[in-house]
């Protein structure tokens, strides 16, 4: 590991690694930091530097690993695999939406391909000091929930957004005519397709991977009742 | 280089290294990142005989050493597995292993009897023990006499390879299970699947899982599975494909000194594929530090050592 950046009370923290493969916005790495826990977890790329051969996540410390992960010093051994799964499409005047550590992905998007309107949700404030990181960013916190946020003003464009499902659900049920693509958080075990782990149903009825198909989807074709 | 063949179920094994069913699916998204050929066995995620589409998620949850999985048989069902699914497994170049699951015994009747058609694998395993699905007409896992009802059907229509059981640890007793199997005709068993696990939410006071419980694999299982293979070994003289908390070169040797015959690898395929490949490789290293040239030395002196010091 090369560098780890911390908020006020180590809730959060930017972990880079010395490693690029070429990510592209949306994709993902699975992590895993020594023996323990024996599974590695899904991290989407916070940011990407080819020159300087680094790729940065997000890390919110919640669990066994992220606690591990936030604590992690340079020169740390992490064991990384990817870049994986279908990157976000590259549009022109996107707004993005993002809630709690679905920031991660839509802050790599915003540094590579820009944005009409960018909103953010945290959980704490703290969190959301931690990741103002654009002058121009909407931003809520605590019971105040970014979909209102994104309600009251709404803006015209495709959406693109990644947070927590039901965050998603509103969001791709909203009386839009611009369309919706949504990055699905879904626990995982292999992270390429084999193990089934992490299912997402379309509204033809078919059964899609988040790892393999996604973690980008279409708001409009996910079953949302079978997923929430 | 030390000689890892093994010879069981009347075939040979480039090494005892079986890639249990489930964990790695059917095997093609493997193959892009391992040499198959240095696999000992590959064995199909279980199949049924009409496509299922698997539990709603959550499917997984993280128990530090080890992860709980639902996911309910996902499969294509038993006609496009044998039109689409097993032609490419057919190419992976090492011994296959064809897993099936039924609600009755007439699905595993209609399943034996397609697949004794079709070429293309090895070893014909009965899966009677699946922690995902709800029970169908039937329950394996629960009455040692539907166990065997099922291999004698399954014999009655699938002769021309091997059938390998797979049966639960929690289907007890395990010998009254392994001789009703046994003398319905297994030629072997898979031994075992994983057991039932469940974890809840502090916070929301939910189970993590849409369906509750979950199959739990985990290295820390070694000991309890160990335990339970040298019991077998004791009841069977058939072949043993272990399965259960084996995760390193020197746990094959540990295993087959239990009684296993073959080992099974599940959780190691799916969250690293390499070091699944490099098993082989650490075995004959094990073997090699030990001075012996096969794996079929060491266990014929382990043996004679074992009988001299009773």
């Amino acid at each position: 590991m090369e560098s780890v950046t911390r908020s006020e009370s180590k809730s959060m923290a930017l972990v880079s690694v010395g490693h690029s493969g070429k990510a592209a916005p949306g994709q993902f790495y699975m992590i895993k930091c020594g023996d323990f826990p024996v599974v590695p977890r899904p991290y989407s790329v916070f940011y990407e530097d080819l020159a300087g051969g680094t790729t940065t996540f997000l890390i919110k410390a919640r669990g066994l690993q992220t606690s591990q992960l936030v604590e992690m010093k340079p020169g740390d051994v992490l064991k990384i695999r990817g870049p994986l799964g279908s990157p976000f499409p590259s549009l022109v005047n996107a707004v993005l939406v993002a809630g709690g550590c679905g920031f991660a992905p839509l802050h790599f998007y915003a540094r590579q391909y820009g944005y009409s309107s960018f909103f953010l949700g945290t959980e704490t404030y703290e969190e959301l000091a931690f990741l103002c990181l654009f002058d121009d960013l909407k931003e809520t916190h605590g019971d105040n929930m970014v979909t209102d946020l994104f309600m009251e003003s709404p803006v015209d464009g495709p959406l693109i957004a990644c947070g927590p499902s039901r965050m998603l659900r509103t969001l791709s049920e909203t009386d839009r005519k611009d369309p919706v693509y949504v990055s699905l958080e879904s626990r995982m075990a292999c992270g390429t397709g084999m193990c089934l782990g992490c299912p997402a149903k379309m509204k033809d009825g078919t059964i899609l991977l988040v790892c393999k198909d996604g973690p980008v989807f279409s708001g409009r074709d996910v079953d949302w009742e079978w997923l929430t | 280089m030390a000689d890892l063949r093994v010879r069981e179920f009347g075939l040979e094994f480039a090494n005892p290294v079986v890639v249990s069913s489930g964990p790695t699916g059917f095997g093609p998204i493997l193959a892009e990142t391992v040499d198959m050929r240095r696999i000992g066995a590959f064995t199909c995620k279980t199949v049924t005989r009409k496509k299922r589409e698997g539990n709603p998620p959550p499917r997984l949850v993280d128990c530090g050493y080890g992860i709980i999985a639902s996911i309910g048989l996902q499969n294509p069902g038993i006609e496009e597995f044998v039109r689409e699914t097993l032609p490419s497994a057919d190419a992976f170049g090492t011994r296959l292993i064809v897993s099936i699951a039924g609600f009755c015994l007439e699905d595993f009747a209609q399943m034996a009897s397609l697949l004794e058609t079709v070429h293309g694998f090895d070893i014909l395993e009965l899966n009677l023990s699946c922690p995902n699905v709800e029970s169908g007409l039937m329950n394996p896992s629960e009455d040692p006499r539907c166990a065997g009802s099922i291999v004698a059907e399954v014999k009655k229509h699938f002769a021309s390879r091997p059938v390998t059981v797979k049966l639960s640890p929690e289907s007890l007793p395990q010998d009254t299970f392994i001789r009703s199997c046994e003398s319905s005709g297994a030629d072997g068993f898979t031994l075992f699947n994983a057991y039932h696990g469940a974890r809840f939410d502090i916070n929301t006071g939910r189970p993590f899982l849409r369906r509750t419980e979950g199959a739990y694999s985990s290295p820390a299982l070694k000991p309890i599975v160990l335990k339970k293979i040298r019991d077998a070994r004791h009841v069977t003289d058939r072949p043993i494909i272990a399965t259960g908390g084996a995760s390193t070169a020197e746990d094959i040797l540990e295993f087959i000194l239990a009684g296993a015959s073959l080992v099974g690898f599940g959780l190691v395929g799916m969250i690293d594929p390499e070091a699944l490949e490099e098993l082989p490789l650490h075995l004959e290293r094990c073997l090699e530090a030990r001075g012996f040239v096969s794996l079929d030395e060491y266990c014929r002196y382990l043996r004679r050592t074992a009988e001299h010091g009773r």
